[in-house]
């Protein structure tokens, strides 16, 4: 790729002080003009602005970016020569039509890529969760990947530990393709890890950022909006009540887009059913959709029938898990305490507190005393508890 | 800026009146921001065209160029000037660069001198998006070009940073050798519509071009004892092969004369002593392969002889370029006998590796990236040969070289495109043709200079008056009687030096009884060895017992060792034997293996050679603080030599000599 205009473009997009949506506006009036990228940091460097109205720090921002672009002919030369392709917004075939399609004035003015770019134009659905993570969400994400893999369906993966991992490592172990959005910039990728599969094509690493700008929180949340623009169906695994999935199904919501999320046992200690209750649709362990209005597994009451365990016998391999639930239905029955739950489940990252705040205010569930110690036990009317399985 | 203005500040800054007309010109461009490809011969001054235009321009001038001394030579002459400028290469230590990485940081440099191979350093990549840049300079730019005699696969990367940087952004490329060919090539290279070409004329006028004819390299060995003899002041010899390089430098000193040899074999620090002690008049001569052309800078030299036919007039023009330099009178002289165009056609025919290889190699880097040294055990080829293949590779976008910190791999790329290898076939016709219109040179009946000039493009028409066509000599060297004796004094009394001595090791220098396959020796060696005719004979024998009288005069040893056989045999045994009795030292046959190792030819590489032998070898002898003489027959790479040295090292032994009967001319 030899377009000279690379530099300029660089030093456009990475200019600061001015936000993307801002950006865009300019590109606008750049394209009605009828000049280039290049054409119009030339008349920046004189001075003319172009009728548009730049702030005052937008502007110098802007007088310094000009200054880089040789520096700019530098790094591009480098990012080339190392087989890292640079597309911007406005090439029309090589630019990822989600992207402008799903995020608009948001779209990233570059991309960089290493790998195989078709992978773009591919069906797509991304796998999201939190970087610490239960086993259940990580057969979750396998199979939803294997599933993906079996559609030709490429899986957008954010490259984190926990969720993200997993979701790239299926994809690849089912012999399925990958996009790996970076939360860092494109250059200070260096594993070796997944070399064979980008040669071969199964994997393209892409990265919006400054090709040296290192991993940040900031990035790593910011990537997300990447991620979901990416993909075509939204899957989350697990998430925490804060951080970047959290974050990212939030706002994949505010956008309209339809985010599945896992619907989470009562003993699991994350805040997807929160996400659900917030307009996320739920899905089971095997990605199917239930219609649970209410999110939360004990208010299996006011909907029995559509309880996914009702549906779909748990196939899980962990016949250990199986019979704790079976227990602690059991239990709920006659009236269990917190440390007895404790003892049973042994969660290792819930608090005994956090744990009595959840219980107390259950809607399922009736608080009793015994001495200083709380008793939980299930309301009556419900249906018998064995035939859940 | 006016031309008056200008030079102005030319006398007070450089101390110089004025600019040639050709050299305004490129100037005045340059400060308006233009491109331009700038063809002058040596000494006309290219380097203040950009070191004037670098001062005038805002920010720093970055300056590519592939003469490491030459850039140290500028820089030391800029900064007694009192200009700010400074460079950066592989000589510098790290706390010498790290300087100069921070005072360029700071804008206190407006000149910047770097060697290509620089691009693919982290720190510099670091340093260069914080340089405010005011140009680009491409020194040699004649590099860029495959056409060209001296093709640089590093010059790729800086014709795709100058594609990259804007159209108003100043660029000058330069260079003293280019054809019609090479010219266009780097035209296109660098975008002809926006590159401007200023051609200048490139007559040496103090040159005194000669063809002598020989029959033979006794007749050789003739005229260059003459021409040496008969030129006052220094100069240079240019030879075909390194092991050349040794005879004809032996060859002089057996005459008396101070003279050394210089070659892509030496280590840095004997090069760079080398390189002091020629510019500082130690020696008459250096005899060198034309790895020589890219050291030095030496503005005097008064003779420049070629023993061998060059593969093109434009290696010819190159290497004869840096001669007379200082304008005076300077001997160019041609030796050549019909026997010699062999060698330059071999060269041409074995450019390139086998097509397989090739697709062998990115079949490699399918798995995963590897180093220059993971490449070359995979494949066993010559590391030479495999760096040929990386550089076609990477030049047609199917590999990879990605540097991190000091190490570099190479990977493949996605979606690589395939191997094209036409360029090849094209490559290999254009250097064809390129020798032929060498021996266009050496049969023209017109002026040689003006020969060269139109060869090179230079549409001037002049006659020089001083070569051996316009004095109409034909210069004819018949060896006398008197010489032969010489000559064949000396042979008896040459031979071949094992050159194995390094700082930290306990290797001396050694010798070999002849060189394997140009004499009968090598034939008397595979005879016995392959063909079961029995133990080495006695001539063998005398001929290394002269041998070490000849290098090793009355030195004393301890103990001779031998190497052991790869399969079996006792040949060399039996030989160190007959040298332990007439030379009165202890044998000792402990020198053992500690596992079966595959003879070494079997490997290409001298990475792989190592590998093979890695720890293979032990002793039970006891060898502290001993002075051992190691025989074996054939010393090629010398890695069994130094393999078993190190392992006695490691036992406590004093020194290691070796002492065989024949050395491959190949080998170092």
């Amino acid at each position: 790729m030899t377009d000279t205009h690379i530099p300029y473009w660089m030093a456009f997009a990475h200019a600061r002080n001015m936000t993307n949506k801002r950006k865009m506006d300019f590109l606008i009036e750049v394209v009605h003009d009828r000049e280039t990228i290049a054409s119009a940091l030339q008349k920046i460097e004189l001075g003319d602005k172009m009728g548009f109205h730049f702030t005052d720090k937008e502007w110098s921002s802007m007088q310094e970016a000009v200054k880089e672009v040789p520096n700019n002919a530098f790094l591009a030369e480098k990012l080339i020569d190392q087989g890292i392709d640079i597309v911007h917004v406005m090439e029309k075939f090589t630019y990822p039509k989600l992207l402008k399609d799903n995020l608009k004035k948001e779209a990233p003015i570059l991309i960089y890529t290493k790998g195989n770019a078709d992978l773009l134009k591919k069906n797509s659905i991304a796998i999201v969760g939190s970087r610490k993570c239960s086993e259940t969400s990580l057969h979750f994400t396998d199979f939803i990947a294997k599933k993906a893999v079996d559609n030709k369906k490429v899986i957008v993966s954010g490259f984190a530990k926990g969720i993200d991992k997993q979701a790239l490592d299926s994809a690849l172990n089912y012999k399925g393709r990958s996009i790996i959005v970076l939360p860092q910039g494109i250059e200070t990728y260096q594993t070796k890890t997944y070399y064979p599969a980008i040669v071969k094509g199964d994997v393209l690493v892409i990265s919006i950022y400054h090709p040296k700008a290192p991993w940040s929180v900031g990035l790593a949340m910011d990537r997300n909006k990447i991620i979901y623009a990416l993909a075509h169906e939204i899957f989350a695994a697990e998430s925490g009540s804060t951080g970047g999935t959290w974050e990212g199904v939030i706002n994949g919501i505010k956008r309209g887009r339809k985010v599945f999320v896992r619907k989470a046992a009562p003993i699991e200690n994350n805040a997807n059913n929160l996400l659900i209750s917030k307009g996320a649709i739920p899905v089971d362990d095997y990605g199917k959709v239930v219609q649970a209005e209410n999110s939360l597994l004990f208010e299996f009451n006011e909907a029995p029938d559509t309880y996914s365990i009702n549906q779909t016998p748990v196939q899980t391999n962990d016949g250990i898990a199986e019979i704790v639930i079976k227990e602690l239905i059991n239990r709920l029955g006659k009236g269990i305490t917190i440390q007895e739950i404790i003892d049973l489940l042994k969660p290792d990252s819930i608090s005994t507190t956090h744990l009595n705040k959840l219980l107390s205010n259950h809607k399922s569930l009736i608080k009793t005393k015994k001495g200083r110690i709380n008793v939980y036990h299930l309301k009556k009317n419900l249906p018998d508890q064995t035939s859940m399985f | 800026m006016t031309r008056s203005e200008a030079e102005e500040i030319l006398r007070i800054k450089f101390g110089l009146f004025h600019f040639y007309e050709e050299q305004w010109e490129a100037i005045s461009r340059l400060l308006k921001g233009e491109r331009i490809l700038m063809i002058q011969r040596t000494g006309f001054g290219k380097s203040l065209v950009f070191q004037f235009a670098g001062m005038m321009l805002p920010g720093t001038t970055v300056i590519f160029s592939p003469l490491i001394a030459l850039m140290r030579e500028q820089v030391n002459k800029l900064k007694q000037l009192g200009l700010p400028a400074a460079y950066i290469n592989s000589t510098l230590t790290p706390e010498e660069k790290a300087v100069v990485i921070r005072n360029a940081e700071n804008g206190m440099y407006k000149l910047l001198y770097i060697a290509p191979e620089r691009l693919e350093d982290e720190q510099w990549q670091e340093l260069v998006q914080r340089l405010r840049l005011g140009m680009v300079v491409v020194d040699e730019a004649h590099c860029i070009s495959t056409w060209g005699h001296d093709f640089r696969p590093s010059y790729r990367r800086i014709v795709n940073v100058v594609k990259q940087l804007q159209s108003n952004f100043p660029v000058l490329a330069c260079t003293a050798t280019a054809t019609i060919k090479v010219q266009k090539d780097i035209e296109v290279q660098f975008d002809n519509s926006r590159l401007t070409v200023l051609r200048g004329n490139l007559s040496r006028e103090n040159f005194s071009l000669k063809l002598i004819n020989c029959k033979n390299q006794e007749d050789k060995l003739d005229a260059v004892l003459q021409v040496v003899n008969k030129v006052d002041g220094t100069g240079v010899i240019y030879c075909g092969t390194q092991s050349e390089t040794e005879i004809y430098a032996k060859w002089l000193d057996f005459n008396g004369l101070k003279v050394t040899n210089y070659n892509a074999g030496l280590d840095d620090d004997t090069r760079k002593r080398v390189e002091i002690d020629f510019v500082n008049d130690v020696y008459k001569c250096i005899v060198s392969t034309n790895a020589l052309g890219m050291g030095m800078d030496k503005p005097n030299l008064r003779f420049v002889i070629h023993t061998q036919i060059p593969a093109s007039p434009l290696h010819y023009y190159q290497e004869i370029g840096r001669a007379g330099r200082d304008g005076l009178n300077t001997q160019i002289i041609l030796l050549y006998a019909p026997a010699d165009d062999e060698l330059p056609l071999a060269f041409i025919k074995n450019n390139k590796p086998a097509i397989k290889y090739y697709h062998k190699l990115a079949d490699i880097l399918k798995q995963e990236p590897l180093g220059l040294f993971g490449v070359v055990r995979r494949i066993n080829l010559k590391q030479t040969a495999v760096n040929v293949i990386l550089a076609d590779l990477i030049d047609q976008g199917i590999v990879i070289k990605r540097t991190v910190g000091k190490s570099s791999l190479y990977e493949l790329k996605f979606n690589a495109p395939a191997l094209q290898t036409k360029g090849f076939e094209d490559l290999r016709e254009a250097k064809l043709g390129d020798f032929e219109q060498m021996k266009a040179y050496m049969n023209t009946n017109a002026c040689r200079m003006s020969f060269l000039q139109n060869y090179l493009g230079d549409t001037t028409k002049s006659i020089c008056g001083k070569c051996d066509v316009d004095l109409e000599k034909r210069l004819v060297v018949n060896a006398s009687a008197e010489i032969l004796e010489k000559i064949n004094a000396f042979r008896d009394n040459y031979f071949p030096v094992l050159d194995v001595e390094t700082k930290t090791g306990i290797l001396m220098n050694g010798v070999a009884a002849s060189w394997y396959g140009v004499s009968n020796v090598g034939c008397m060696i595979h005879n016995s060895k392959y063909e079961n005719a029995g133990d080495f004979p006695d001539y063998l024998l005398r001929l290394t017992l002269r041998a070490f009288r000849s290098h090793f005069r009355n030195m004393k040893f301890d103990l001779i060792m031998y190497v052991p056989p790869t399969i079996s045999g006792n040949l060399v045994e039996v030989f160190a034997g007959k040298i332990s009795r007439t030379l009165g030292f202890e044998l000792s046959h402990g020198i053992k293996k500690t596992r079966a190792t595959a003879a070494q030819k079997v490997f290409e590489s001298a990475i792989s050679k190592r590998d093979n032998l890695k720890n293979a070898f032990t002793t039970d002898t006891f060898v502290k603080d001993k002075s051992i003489l190691l025989i074996d027959d054939i010393f090629d790479s010398g890695v069994t030599i130094k393999e078993i040295a190190a392992m006695l090292k490691t036992k406590g032994a004093k020194t290691v000599a070796p002492l065989v009967i024949a050395k491959t001319v190949g080998g170092r």
